[in-house]
């Protein structure tokens, strides 16, 4: 019999530390495998942030610096600039990309940054224990705001995605989420999309937003926190691709490559 | 002719989230009466119903299924 | 200062404008790209020194520059690269403090400087500059000595250095820069690499810090270095770093014309601290006199290193007054003529 699905071979032989039905784990194990499927391994480096996905250096078997939290933009700009053949992915969490470092993502976005931004978007801060984050939707219950965000105390819930597809240095932004199979699959496509921008040379930055459960900070279970994904979460930051302003010629191979 | 696959599971890092069990087609993964070293009911492989499609591949965040396609 | 820094090898400034240093991003903005580097005006001082360290992980050489409020905020920053132990050199032209305060020289961050700035037990080499010529034979210093022990270095300059023009003689530009076995490339041919600051066994943390405070012990006791002007015969030291210094040695010089005993110790390494020198030179003398244009900050190193062994009597002026050699050398003169003429009758 054939293997025809495993585990990438750029994922260590390690067993994550990430809670059951964590979308974290499902980013990093396409992104290996897309590392493996585009045979970048030599020319790729990672940011990661600090956060739950402080340790990917434990299971992504690829250069990764760690960075402050919220500087990871930052961070990738200066190594872009300084190697501009690697592939930077920049690995940021919604208080890191969203609150903290608000400042580094639109300036990199507006400096046009040859780089990837996987920003995954569970709403919550996951490792502090279940804070609230910009992106806690209205009535979202979190450590701190037990009583549920009301905009008239904790404000709106932050679309910095949005914000950041306005900016003419992005090329690319897609928003995706982990909850079902097709959107995984959409999830690889995007991060493959994304990807190629920095091997086709597109004049600026890429992201990719994934909407990913975090159970244990939701206090759901695995497939509960899928269907309040799909039914709840989508809504309010609706699963499309945001901006795409790749040029035509290329847009054209990528798709052809993708599809 | 019967589409005819296999699925290995690693049962030590598995966390039975239960994502494989709910997206298999053919209703093959249960979870398993004995638990693993951390304490998680893990999934196992309950009948040979499999058509080795690789959704529970797909869905599994700990990536520790691999699945097995028979050739033609 | 900056065509120093492109001739040692650096390619990569990233800065955010603050007064007395915008000088240097100017000229590098103008100059890095003919050299073939980068020049990135950031967002804030604090995605500046990220970018450094993102430079520096490639194994770049790489520096920002700042003055005292915009520093502040780099020493997260600062933190990390010790952390991951990676080398940078960091401009300090520092301003009259605190909060905003002023743009006028000052000594006032010689405490956040020499005792690491920011979290955590690490320590940066700082270096002292006398001169606008010291600042650019430091230059070349500074990233040799963060490349040698892959810590951060902090170049403490004044907001009057900072201003002052002087002809410089400037060295010839590096041809060679030494290998990074450390780097991060890219995974080719090797087994993958990380750096990371974040290490949550906590024996292997002690252990991280103690490697950290190992390599520190022997950057002080390799890398001091001091200036001393007419101590032979002096009866009174004046210590002093920066333009302090300058203004002290200035004074001395006075002074010395009227016939008295002084002399002028200049630390150039803030940390590492000369403490062995000074106690030494307590064997000969028993008066020191210290002068900063702070409400006394090195003066508690000074009296460390002395251990009451002798007198320690402090001038200093805060807020970016900076006194004339002839104000300095009426302090000095009337200590001096206190303590030591008065023994001698």
């Amino acid at each position: 019999m054939k293997k025809i699905y495993g585990r990438p071979k750029y994922l260590k032989p390690r067993k994550f530390h990430y809670c059951a039905g964590c979308g974290h784990s499902l980013v990093h194990k396409m992104l290996m495998e897309l590392v493996d499927e585009l045979d970048i391994a030599d020319r790729v480096i990672g940011v990661a942030p600090a956060g739950c996905a402080v340790l990917a250096y434990d299971y992504m078997d690829i250069d990764i610096v760690e960075s402050a939290h919220g500087r990871g933009p930052a961070v990738a700009t200066g190594i872009k600039r300084s190697v501009p053949n690697l592939v930077v992915i920049n690995y940021q969490g919604d208080g890191d990309l969203a609150a903290i470092g608000t400042a580094e993502s639109i300036h990199a976005a507006s400096r046009g940054e040859q780089i990837m931004t996987v920003f995954i978007n569970n709403g919550i801060y996951g490792m502090t224990g279940g804070q609230m984050a910009p992106t806690t939707l209205e009535g979202m219950r979190a450590t701190t705001a037990p009583k549920g965000r009301d905009p008239r105390r904790e404000g709106y819930p932050l679309d910095l995605s949005s914000l950041l597809a306005q900016i003419p240095g992005v090329v690319y932004a897609e928003r995706v989420s982990v909850s079902t199979p097709r959107g995984i699959r959409q999830t690889k496509k995007a991060l493959e999309a994304g990807l190629r921008c920095q091997l086709d040379g597109e004049p600026g930055l890429a992201l990719i937003e994934v909407l990913s459960m975090c159970p244990t900070n939701w206090k759901m279970s695995p497939l509960d926190s899928c269907k309040w994904m799909d039914e709840v979460m989508s809504k309010k930051f609706q699963v499309k691709v945001l901006v795409d302003r790749r040029t035509k010629a290329i847009k054209k191979a990528a798709s052809g490559n993708v599809d | 002719m019967k589409v005819k696959g296999k699925i290995k599971i690693d049962q030590e890092y598995c966390k039975s989230c239960g994502f494989c069990i709910v997206h298999c087609p053919k209703q093959v993964i249960v979870l398993a009466r004995i638990y693993n070293l951390a304490g998680y009911y893990p999934a196992e492989v309950a009948n040979d119903d499999c058509t080795g499609c690789g959704v529970c591949g797909l869905v599994c965040p700990e990536a520790c299924i691999e699945v097995y396609l028979e050739q033609p | 200062m900056a065509e120093a820094a492109i001739r040692a090898g650096c390619r990569f400034y990233f800065g955010y404008p603050i007064t007395p240093q915008n000088e240097v991003a100017e000229y590098m903005s103008e100059h890095m790209p003919e050299a073939g580097g980068t020049f990135i005006q950031a967002e804030s001082e604090i995605a500046s020194i990220y970018m450094v360290l993102g430079a520096s992980v490639t194994g770049a050489r790489a520096m920002t520059s700042s003055s005292s409020p915009g520093i502040s905020l780099k020493q997260e920053g600062i933190s990390f690269l010790a952390g991951q132990e990676l080398p940078a050199v960091i401009l300090n032209v520092m301003r009259g403090g605190p909060g905003l305060g002023n743009i006028a020289g000052c000594q006032g961050d010689y405490f956040q400087a020499t005792r690491g700035g920011g979290h955590g037990d690490y320590k940066t080499i700082v270096l002292a500059p006398g001169s606008v010529q010291e600042l650019v034979d430091l230059t070349g210093v500074a990233f040799e000595l963060a490349d040698k022990y892959r810590n951060p270095v902090m170049i403490l300059a004044d907001g009057l250095i900072g201003q002052m023009r002087e002809p410089v003689v400037l060295p010839e530009p590096v041809k060679h820069l030494p290998e990074k076995d450390w780097a991060l490339r890219g995974a080719k041919g090797r087994p993958s690499r990380f750096s990371r600051s974040l290490i949550l066994n906590v024996r292997r943390m002690e252990e991280h810090n103690w490697k950290l405070q190992r390599k520190f012990r022997e950057i002080e006791a390799n890398e001091i270095r001091f200036e001393q002007y007419l101590l032979e015969d002096a009866k009174l030291v004046v210590v002093a770093f920066g333009s302090a210094a300058r203004v002290a040695k200035g004074a001395v010089k006075r002074l010395r014309k009227e016939g008295l005993k002084v002399g002028l110790f200049r630390p150039i390494t803030l940390w590492p601290f000369p403490h062995k020198k000074i106690r030494e030179l307590a064997n000969e003398c028993s008066e020191f006199l210290v002068y900063e244009l702070n409400a006394g900050q090195m003066l508690e190193d000074v009296k460390l290193a002395l251990s009451g062994s002798a007198e320690v009597f402090f001038y200093g002026r805060p807020g970016g007054v900076i006194p004339t050699p002839m104000d300095v050398a009426k302090i000095i003169g009337s200590r001096y003529y206190q303590r030591i003429k008065r023994k001698a009758k």
